[in-house]
């Protein structure tokens, strides 16, 4: 049970871990981000950046560390090698939870984008069974069309990143001075928002056994984390030079409002586009975690995936029912955000201890072999 | 077909009694059983055949005129001197009856023991011709015909080469079809030559109509609307996709061959961009792609901007628009559906019309319809453009089967758009994006070089560099050589006068 067979043509290649790690971290919340970063550090906002991404830099070294002791498994077989099947699968439950909440906080915020920016009158339930279908069709085809769906809409959506030159030649660049206002607790509770939407890397505890190469996944994952941190550091820095004093905290979605500015010579309004177009940023995290629920189901009870993925999938189309409100978008976007904490930043620190008594127990071993 | 007479115990026997019995037993008294008997030296013999399957010439100076002139008479001695390759020796007569229908003449001394076939077919073919659905301006002009022979020595003559391998193989339980592989054995990939072969020795079928058909049989996914194996009637293509590492099939009795495994983006390549020089064929490639783009988008964006989303629009678009907009009753969807449909009906008629008269179909559908529609209030001007547009692009995909396959998903992607503006298309988009990547071609990725991501193809698939530059095969085809000739050296760097 620990140990994944899983046949050569199921692997991907390690390069890829680069863009589904980053499309899995990169989502709605990166529309609202720069505002609420802001609203903590103020001008400050690139160093509550830069302390999030020293320990997401670490945490990443940690989870590959750990990955690394075993190979070929991925969390669920390690904490049941470890701890006995009990534990593993009662940690697998909880990530599966929690990975299932921030599917819902994804699909249910870019609900609310659509129908605060397109279509108010839209109904949700129907935007859901839009975004399920894709999901469906696409994890049916398994991990690899998992993956390769990441890759078709990462490219699909990553020139919009180029379109923040209209801004960016507007830029007033006093709004970033002076400098080093901000104090400590400002700066840590910044770096803790930043840290709310850069989660999304804990796939990699999944993700790992399908990894053709392995040796390469550090370098990826940690290529991965920092392009993530550039992209998310110029949007903010783009937003804090761009809005006058006092305009970014009354903006909800500060790079969409951006995107108005942004005409072609036939088209006059990008940000309605781009609100549709979020569509294909956001489903990549839909897919992947709805990959991530049905295999580690899988793992954990031993039915069939597919089965799973129905499940899930009906489940969330209920849930979805029954929280459209955004008094439960709120509540569980900082659900994920607080669980995210623990599971994402702190739980591979917990686990260090016993890779590195597993290594020096298995070197001794080796040693005692020789 | 009856068997009546026992093993090899049929002959001796009278010249009249064979044929009848052919006749009667084994061609239902066809009419068109025909014989001739020839007296030498007092002996008789019968040349039986079948009127219209037989090569007359062969028949008569070679058969016939042969017989007449061999003074001594009997089988070992016609079998020399008749200078035909298919000839046989058969002692009961169902494997006769089998060869006449082949296009054999049975040979019978009276009183022998056994009776001579040979095999003198006529096959009515025409010469290899210019090509008609994928004409290339510059390059060659030839194009595939009905006959294997042709058509394998087209091949044969453009790749003299001792690694072309032909496989043969025989399709179909009422009508037997021969099927050959075409490939060349040092570049193309084992897994790929053995998963062919594995799905053509496994296919059941009664009938392979034609190579188009054979494909639909073998592809991998049958409900998908686009092609997953290239069907091309030229064989300078075929050959060149061969030398690529990719396989042929050939087909008799069809003008296309079939080349396998094929990705989304071979479908926009012709053999031209590589005879043109490679900017031009660069920039062409992408021309197609683009044009892909924008046959599938153009119409759904005009019917998603003018249902839900007006200010994306700019404001003198907007007034002109509105204007031309003002006398259509119809919402966005319906016009842009009616003026689709319109087109395709145009298409469809000119297509079935024979070519003077198509022609005429042209310019009374283009000029006619089109500003009487506008005129009528029907359609806005600008929709017009829009379609006109759209089908242009949509015909420049070189691939008759990816056009058509581009011009369909164009209706429901309008639907989409008219339902739910941009969220209808973007959905959309990504289904068909999902479904590229979930397809295969002969367990080859579909959607390469985007995924699985291979930038060394991008040369090769989306557009084209100087070929001293690219000197490996696509790597997506998983050929056994990947290079084609050693890179050549690069020549010292010298200052501007030296």
């Amino acid at each position: 049970m620990s140990q994944l067979q899983i046949p050569l043509d199921q692997k991907i290649k390690a390069v890829y871990l680069f863009i589904v790690l980053h499309t899995m971290q990169i989502g709605v919340g990166i529309a609202g981000y720069p505002r609420l970063v802001f609203m903590e550090a103020g001008r400050d906002s690139w160093i509550s950046i830069i302390v999030a991404a020293i320990v997401l830099h670490l945490t990443i070294a940690c989870i590959v560390f750990i990955l690394n002791t075993h190979k070929d498994t991925d969390l669920h077989g390690i904490l049941t090698s470890w701890f006995g099947s009990f534990i593993g699968k009662l940690i697998t439950l909880v990530f599966i939870v929690y990975f299932f909440i921030m599917f819902l906080s994804v699909m249910l915020n870019y609900i609310e984008f659509v129908q605060v920016f397109i279509f108010p009158q839209m109904s949700s339930w129907f935007i859901s069974a839009a975004l399920l279908t894709l999901v469906l069709y696409a994890v049916l085809g398994g991990i690899r069309v998992a993956v390769g769906a990441s890759i078709v809409f990462f490219f699909g959506s990553i020139w919009m990143l180029g379109l923040l030159t209209e801004p960016i030649a507007l830029l007033d660049y006093d709004g970033y001075f002076p400098m080093f206002e901000a104090d400590m607790r400002a700066i840590l509770e910044g770096a803790k928002i930043t840290s709310f939407t850069i989660l999304g890397f804990e796939l990699l505890w999944f993700l790992y056994p399908y990894i053709h190469d392995k040796s390469k996944v550090h370098r990826y994952s940690q290529l991965a984390m920092a392009f993530t941190i550039a992209m998310i550091t110029v949007i903010t820095m783009v937003s804090i030079g761009f809005y006058a004093q006092g305009q970014l905290e009354s903006k909800i979605w500060p790079l969409l409002s951006m995107m108005k500015i942004i005409s072609f010579p036939m088209f006059e309004r990008f940000d309605i586009l781009a609100v549709a177009l979020w569509m294909i940023i956001i489903l990549p995290n839909l897919i992947l975690l709805a990959w991530m629920l049905s295999i580690s189901s899988k793992r954990v009870f031993g039915w069939k995936q597919k089965y799973f993925l129905y499940l899930f999938v009906l489940i969330a189309f209920i849930c979805q029912y029954h929280f459209d409100n955004r008094h439960y978008v709120n509540m569980f976007t900082d659900y994920v955000g607080q669980a995210g904490m623990y599971l994402g930043f702190l739980f591979p620190f917990l686990l260090l201890p016993f890779a590195i008594y597993k290594r020096v127990k298995g070197k001794k071993k080796a040693n005692a072999k020789n | 077909m009856k068997r009546r007479f026992k093993k090899s115990c049929y002959f001796p026997c009278k010249l009249e009694q064979l044929e009848q019995d052919l006749k009667n037993q084994y061609f239902q008294a066809s009419p068109d059983l025909a014989s001739k008997i020839i007296h030498h030296d007092g002996k008789r013999c019968i040349v039986v055949f079948i009127d219209y399957l037989v090569d007359k010439d062969h028949l008569y100076d070679q058969v016939v005129g042969e017989i007449q002139h061999t003074p001594s008479w009997d089988h070992e001695t016609f079998k020399d001197t008749i200078p035909i390759t298919g000839s046989k020796q058969h002692t009961e007569l169902n494997p006769i009856g089998d060869e006449l229908l082949e296009g054999a003449a049975c040979v019978y001394i009276e009183g022998e023991k056994d009776c001579l076939t040979f095999l003198i077919p006529r096959v009515e073919k025409r010469e290899p011709d210019r090509a008609e659905t994928e004409s290339l301006i510059f390059g060659p002009k030839v194009s595939f015909t009905e006959s294997m022979d042709t058509n394998l020595n087209l091949v044969h003559k453009r790749m003299d080469t001792s690694s072309l391998k032909v496989e043969k193989f025989v399709i179909g339980n009422t009508v037997p079809t021969e099927v050959r592989i075409v490939y060349l054995e040092d570049i193309a990939n084992g897994d790929n030559v053995k998963e062919l072969r594995d799905r053509l020795s496994v296919l059941n079928v009664d009938d392979v109509l034609d190579a188009s058909t054979l494909t639909q049989y073998i592809e991998d996914n049958s409900y998908s609307i686009f092609p997953q194996f290239i069907t091309t009637e030229l064989p300078d293509r075929f050959c060149y996709s061969l030398k690529e590492g990719r396989l042929g099939v050939l087909v008799d009795k069809s003008a296309s061959g079939v080349v396998t495994p094929a990705s989304f983006f071979s479908f926009f390549q012709t053999t031209e961009d590589n005879y043109t020089r490679w900017n031009m064929g660069a920039f062409t490639r992408l021309l197609r792609i683009i044009a892909m783009f924008i046959s599938i988008t153009l119409t759904p964006t005009y019917v998603a901007a003018l249902t839900y989303h007006y200010e994306i629009i700019p404001d003198a678009l907007l007034v002109s628009l509105g204007h031309s907009r003002t006398r259509v009753p119809f919402p966005p969807l319906l016009e842009a559906l009616i003026l689709e449909f319109l087109i395709e009906l145009i298409r469809e008629a000119g297509a079935r019309l024979p070519t003077k008269v198509g022609q005429t179909m042209g310019i009374v559908g283009g000029i006619v319809i089109g500003q009487a529609v506008v005129q009528a209030g029907f359609t806005s001007n600008i929709l017009i453009i829009i379609v006109a547009l759209s089908a242009l692009a949509s015909f420049t995909t070189p691939s008759y089967l990816m056009g058509s396959a581009i011009r369909i998903i164009r209706f429901p992607l309008m639907i989409f758009a008219g339902l739910w503006g941009f969220v209808g298309l973007v959905f959309s988009f990504a289904f068909i994006a999902i479904h590229l990547v979930k397809q295969r071609s002969l367990n080859r990725p579909y959607f390469v070089p985007v995924y699985p991501f291979q930038p060394r193809d991008l040369d090769n698939s989306i557009f084209r560099i100087p070929f001293l530059h690219s000197n490996k095969r696509a790597y997506s085809n998983k050929p056994k050589k990947i290079q084609r000739f050693p890179k050549p050296k690069k020549p010292k760097k010298s200052d501007i006068d030296e």
